[in-house]
């Protein structure tokens, strides 16, 4: 085990010299020159030459190399030429932004994808499997910007709902009745669950989870005509509304503010109108971000599951007369948990690229917008910056996944070659 | 069930692709799918009334002249997205292509050689792998320029390492089996072993994870063309290019969007629904009973 | 196990209970709402320092912050210019000097007061006397100035050249703004990057409002009024910029405000819509623009004469002008419609044909110059400009048309960002831009756009072709004021540039507008586009 640990640790830190190596090369890679873009019209070859002399770019490149090194270990990473600000200053914003983002979406694919996948997994071959593997397949094949696209169509606050929602109200009636009817309708909805949950959520047999799930029903059909008449669409972008809160003077004025807005208006501002407002802004993306990790998780806790669930000691425990909420959660979910862990760990780079693609449609201040700003813009600092980065955030944590991997499971470090 | 591996003549291979099919549901669907849009793609042009860049009015609504309405440009987007068909399913043929034969040469060169070759590899794929894929392919085309051509290259070398690691491990596996020590034993010469007996016995797996790689290729050129680091908007039809242009031009070319977008979601459910069945067939991990 | 089961719920409801009043202190504050002006724009602001930047979207915000010692009359800028912080000026009689009475009793942000020392500290930095800066972008405009003299509130300044009239013009530019002095002493021991950064985020102006909360991140830039300035407090309190780069999400912006916005960037076929629209107001005017197609001189594929003509010939205005949405017009010369000087004749005689004549006449063009099949690449920045509302599109279509004559077109489109600074290097062949004024004279366009004298051509100078005899009627033209001579001197001047240089293609001239709510009243806009708050009313709903 120490071995494994020892052997993986210095791979990572081989890993990371060489990307430091190649982000340092990226900057003589990249068809950009910074002598162009710093004397603009003054441009001459001689005046280039000038330049290029007084940075630095025309030492050998060990040199250079070396003196990248140093101004990383000061943790200075350069200037944007197109602001001239520090690029430190620039990633202290959009870091905790693209962080917040993936990390919203991947609880929400791990609460929806290892859910689907339970329910999968306990009916094998019924309609619910076939749903269940149908909601994946589709996950991993939508382009996710179309996603976004149909999510700021159907959900977003451009006018399509309020015209939706009166045309609707004025054909019921208006009145208690849609409201009634909504709260029959979710009712009804959920009333199959009180049967055919029983093996999954067996307390919901019990009077308390009936009138629990009941009352759930309930408001989910309020909930549901309120979007319906009520409802005028989720923000379409940002991380909140600037001209509503001073959320920008609040965190960078505040001691103890990390950027991190949930937190920061929670825990800090105890403000929960603010709090639900960054809600609001979070919910659409994140859900859209959580489109193809969630399938993913989805099938393999139905893959996995599916392979614990006819071992023998889930009989056993069965025959002992445990509850099935029991057995699935105590018994088979733990046993079934190294490849989900696993493939949670692969999903977080896999947030980092998606996020690319879903900060550009709802406008999200984060790394992905900044990377693709920096390309666009052939600003090379923050490009060679943010590439860094990211890459050695997903070293980190290949490493802390590819360890909780031989933690869960002694045999992995002792089994490698 | 036997492999297509031991079958040499095309006719048993066409029957075992016939009962795999027969007995795959899902497998069949995304055959079916895939080839319905192959053949679109191939044969739509052809029989096809106006040319992808016949300039007619603009915004025309949608009708019997103009299946889904004309664009910003005058141009009529049916005609463009069947064209786009083809351009998007080449410029994914030739990336997943590319990374195919890298991946291979380089995983295969690994597996089989051993030693610092195989060091060398793995610890470059290890290397290209602590880049999320996406972030490579822009970094890519940073480094390219952002041209349509470019995108085959940066997809289909970001798409490399993954292949040579599982042509690698199918190498690992092969390279023990009896009929290889067979063939070492007569004397056979080490390229040829690698050709004739050792790279055969890898097809399936990268059949399979070729396949899948078309689906994912697809969603990578078209994302990279979303956000401009693909080619120029108009002078070539591509699916995500034709998606980009409409979301500029909502509420009027929604539908627009919606097209492309449908059009690169089913061809991707196609692809994997494909490559999913082929795995449980072929992958001897997953195989069913 | 049953209050297990209630856990979950517990927890949903945490974020209620933490969120029960807190009383003062930590709490997150809200914007007043009935006293803000919200400003949509497709631009946003990344740097507020106005003597090293040109971008629009930083002149916006700039305007609001800092003023200027002369402006353009805000009805009508070819009358002549306001008093702003000089409150008078005379010009001697050489037209050599102009002496300035700046005014009195005027406060910077900062608490700093406004004398002639501190005005002629910001000119000597926009001239980098004794200061260095990033770039430039506008420092040669200010490079006939020679001595600057500061004596109380008297500021003289002398002139290399008798130019004192362009010169006024070139300070009622933003560039010559006036940066409080206790903000440029500091930055004096800077680098000029930091320089520049210092001065973006501690922005100090005379102007109505003070930069209360900058985040280019978010794209958001807040405004406060400033409560001592000269003219009297505003009445509006808050201003926030807010960037809205996506055209569609503005039109949608626009349309579902709940507060009160000022949008200068309404997408074009929203126009008809928006101006019928009971609650908003639209004032829609012609910009003194020309978009146009440059052609570089200096570069391997377009340095031939012939070709560059042919290109100018094959070009159709009306199909480019179609994506305007009826919005804008063909233009022929680079005195924008507006302008004093303006005449239809202003332009090269060999347009006049009709098309399939000059068709001909371009083949055959192309054809001497050997270039048939020749493989060119029309460049665009991929962010509209008011005179570019949909850059790749009318790339396109431009690409159409040169196809008619045999040469093989692709579009590509790059950042802005990326695209001005290497115009300047002379790396691209054919590059879709555009200008606008911001002093309302054809010599704004001329100068950096036609000439291309050592230091005096412009980023958005994409010929870059130098041409003695060019260079003259530029110089010469600039200093005729009798109007019926200047519009002989750019009628030859036009016809000259096109056949000597053929550096461009003008293209169209387009009208700009502003929207925003009837409850937002006595808004100035003036006629380059700039708007200002320092009088407006808000009006209860």
């Amino acid at each position: 085990m120490l071995a494994y640990l020892a052997r993986r640790l210095a791979l990572s830190g081989v890993l990371l010299l060489g990307v430091v190596l190649a982000v340092f090369l990226l900057h003589h890679a990249l068809p950009m020159d910074p002598a162009a873009a710093l004397l603009g019209k003054n441009y001459s070859a001689e005046k280039a030459h000038e330049l290029r002399e007084g940075l630095g770019l025309n030492d050998p490149l060990p040199v250079q190399f070396l003196r990248y090194l140093g101004a990383l270990s000061r943790g200075d990473l350069g200037r944007s030429h197109v602001s001239n600000v520090l690029v430190t200053e620039e990633l202290k914003k959009a870091l905790p932004a693209t962080i917040e983002l993936g990390l919203t979406a991947l609880l929400l694919a791990i609460l929806l994808g290892v859910g689907l996948g339970i329910l999968t997994s306990l009916r094998p071959r019924t309609w619910w499997d076939v749903g269940g593997l149908t909601v994946a397949l589709v996950g991993v094949s939508l382009p996710i910007f179309w996603l976004g696209f149909l999510a700021v169509a159907l959900f977003g606050d451009n006018g399509a709902l309020e015209t939706r929602g009166q045309a609707l109200l004025a054909s019921s009636g208006g009145g208690w009745f849609p409201y009634s009817a909504g709260a029959l309708g979710g009712l009804l909805l959920v009333s199959p669950l009180m049967y055919v949950g029983k093996r999954f959520w067996a307390f919901l047999g019990r009077p308390a989870g009936r009138v629990l799930l009941g009352l759930g029903g309930c408001a989910l059909g309020l909930g549901f005509v309120h979007f319906l008449f009520g409802f005028s669409g989720l923000p379409l972008g940002g991380r909140f509304n600037a001209s509503v809160w001073e959320l920008n003077t609040f965190v960078a004025e505040t001691p103890g503010t990390t950027g991190f807005l949930l937190y920061d208006t929670l825990v800090v501002g105890r403000d929960a109108d603010a709090f639900f407002h960054v809600c609001s802004h979070l919910l659409l993306p994140a859900l859209v971000l959580s489109s193809v990790p969630t399938a993913i998780i989805a099938r393999i806790t139905r893959a996995s599951m599916g392979e614990v669930l006819v071992q023998d000691y889930i009989r056993t425990a069965k025959a002992k007369g445990l509850t099935g909420r029991a057995v699935v959660l105590k018994h088979a979910l733990r046993n079934a948990a190294i490849p989900i862990v696993t493939t949670i760990g692969t999903q977080l780079g896999y947030l980092i690229g998606g996020a690319v693609l879903t900060e550009t449609i709802f406008q999200w201040p984060g790394m992905g917008r900044y990377v693709v700003d920096a390309i666009l813009a052939s600003d090379i600092k923050p490009l060679q910056a943010s590439v860094l980065i990211v890459a050695v955030s997903f070293v980190v944590l290949n490493l802390v996944v590819d360890l909780s991997y031989a933690w869960l499971d002694p045999r992995v470090g002792d089994a490698r070659e | 069930m036997s492999s297509p591996s031991d079958l040499t003549t095309g006719r048993r291979l066409l029957r075992w692709w016939l009962t795999f099919l027969s007995h795959h549901r899902p497998a069949l669907v995304g055959f079916v799918l895939s080839s319905l849009i192959l053949l679109v793609a191939v044969f739509g042009p052809l029989v096809l009334e106006h040319a992808p860049d016949t300039v007619f009015g603009r915004f025309e609504p949608q009708g019997a002249e103009h299946l889904l309405g004309t664009d910003s440009q005058g141009y009529d987007v049916w005609a463009r997205i069947v064209h786009g068909g083809r351009v998007t399913l080449w410029i994914a043929l030739s990336s997943m292509l590319l990374s195919l034969t890298l991946g291979t040469i380089a995983g295969a060169a690994a597996g089989y050689l051993g030693g610092w070759v195989d060091l060398l590899v793995m610890r470059g794929v290890d290397f290209a792998m602590s880049f999320p894929s996406f972030l490579l392919a822009m970094v890519a085309i940073a480094i390219l320029g952002a041209r349509l051509e470019n995108l085959v290259l940066a997809v289909g070398l970001v798409g490399a390492p993954i292949f040579a690691r599982q042509v690698r491990a199918e190498v690992l596996r092969v390279k023990t089996q009896e009929y290889v020590t067979a063939a070492r034993a007569l004397g056979f010469g080490r390229v040829r072993i690698l050709f004739r007996h050792v790279l055969p016995n890898c097809f399936a797996p990268i059949v399979v994870l070729g396949t899948l790689t078309m689906g994912s290729a697809i969603l990578d050129v078209a994302g990279l063309n979303f956000l401009g680091l693909g080619g120029d908007p108009y002078t070539t039809p591509e699916w995500g290019l034709i998606l980009k242009q409409g979301w500029e031009k909502r509420p009027l070319g929604n539908l627009q969007v919606t097209a492309a977008g449908l059009a690169i979601f089913l061809t991707v459910l196609g692809f994997n629904l494909l490559g999913d069945g082929l795995k449980d067939e072929l992958d001897p991990r997953t195989r069913r009973r | 196990m049953r209050t297990r089961n209630l856990l979950p719920a517990l927890l949903l409801l945490l974020p209620f209970a933490a969120g029960c009043p807190q009383g003062e202190g930590g709490g997150i504050k809200k914007i007043d709402q009935s006293s803000l002006v919200e400003v949509i724009t497709s631009d946003d602001a990344k740097v507020l320092d106005p003597h090293t930047t040109s971008d629009g979207g930083n002149v916006k915000v700039i305007v609001q912050i800092y003023q200027t010692l002369v402006r353009v009359d805000p009805d009508d800028f070819k009358k002549a210019l306001r008093p702003e912080l000089a409150e008078s000026w005379t010009v001697a009689p050489d037209g050599k000097s102009i002496t300035f009475q700046i005014r009195k009793g005027v406060k910077f942000h900062d608490g700093a007061d406004l004398d002639a020392v501190a005005c002629k500290l910001s000119l000597d930095r926009l001239l980098e006397r004794g200061f260095k800066l990033t770039v430039s972008p506008y420092g040669t405009m200010f490079g006939d100035l020679d001595g600057i003299e500061a004596k109380g509130h008297e500021l003289t300044l002398t002139l290399k050249n008798p130019v004192a009239p362009v010169m006024l013009r070139s300070l009622s530019m933003f560039s010559g703004s006036i940066v409080s002095p206790k903000l440029l002493e500091a930055t004096k021991t800077m680098k000029p990057e930091e320089a520049q950064v210092h001065v973006t985020q501690n922005a100090a102006g005379t102007g109505p409002f003070k930069l209360e909360s900058f985040d280019p991140a978010a794209k958001v830039t807040r405004l406060k009024r400033f409560v001592g300035y000269w003219e009297g407090s505003p009445t509006v309190e808050t201003i926030v910029f807010k960037q809205v780069a996506d055209k569609a999400a503005r039109g949608e912006y626009i349309k579902r405000a709940k507060g009160v916005i000022l949008c200068d960037d309404v997408p074009r076929e929203l126009w008809k819509e928006l101006g019928s629209n009971e609650d908003l107001v639209l004032k829609t005017w012609w910009s003194p623009n020309v978009g146009y197609l440059g052609v570089s001189g200096i570069h391997e594929k377009t340095k031939e004469l012939p070709l560059r003509r042919a290109i100018a010939l094959a070009i159709e205005r009306g199909p480019v002008v179609a994506h305007y949405e009826d919005t804008a017009r063909p233009t022929f010369s680079l005195v924008a419609q507006v302008m004093a000087s303006y005449d239809a004749s202003i332009h090269c005689p060999d347009w006049d044909d009709d098309r399939a004549k000059r068709i001909a006449k371009a083949k055959e063009l192309v054809k001497e110059a050997g270039a048939e099949g020749r493989k060119l690449t029309i460049y665009h920045p991929n962010q509209a400009r008011p005179y570019l509302p949909a850059p790749s599109a009318i790339a396109d279509t431009i690409r159409n048309q040169l196809k008619e004559i045999g040469l093989d077109v692709t579009v590509q489109g790059k950042d802005k960002n990326a695209l001005f600074p290497e115009i300047e290097t002379g790396k691209y062949e054919l590059v879709l831009i555009g200008w606008t004024t911001d002093n309302g004279d054809p010599d704004n366009f001329y100068s950096p756009l036609a000439d291309g004298a050592e230091g005096k051509a412009s980023a958005s100078n994409v010929s870059r072709v130098f041409d003695a005899k060019i260079h003259d009627q530029v110089m010469a033209a600039r200093a005729v004021s009798d109007p019926q001579a200047r519009i002989a001197a750019y009628r030859a001047l036009e016809k000259d540039l096109q056949t000597r240089i053929a550096g461009y293609v003008p293209l169209v001239n387009t009208k700009t507008a502003v929207v925003y709510n009837k409850r937002l009243t006595k808004v100035e806009v003036d006629g380059v586009g700039h708007y200002r708050f320092h009088k407006a009313i808000l009006s209860a709903k």
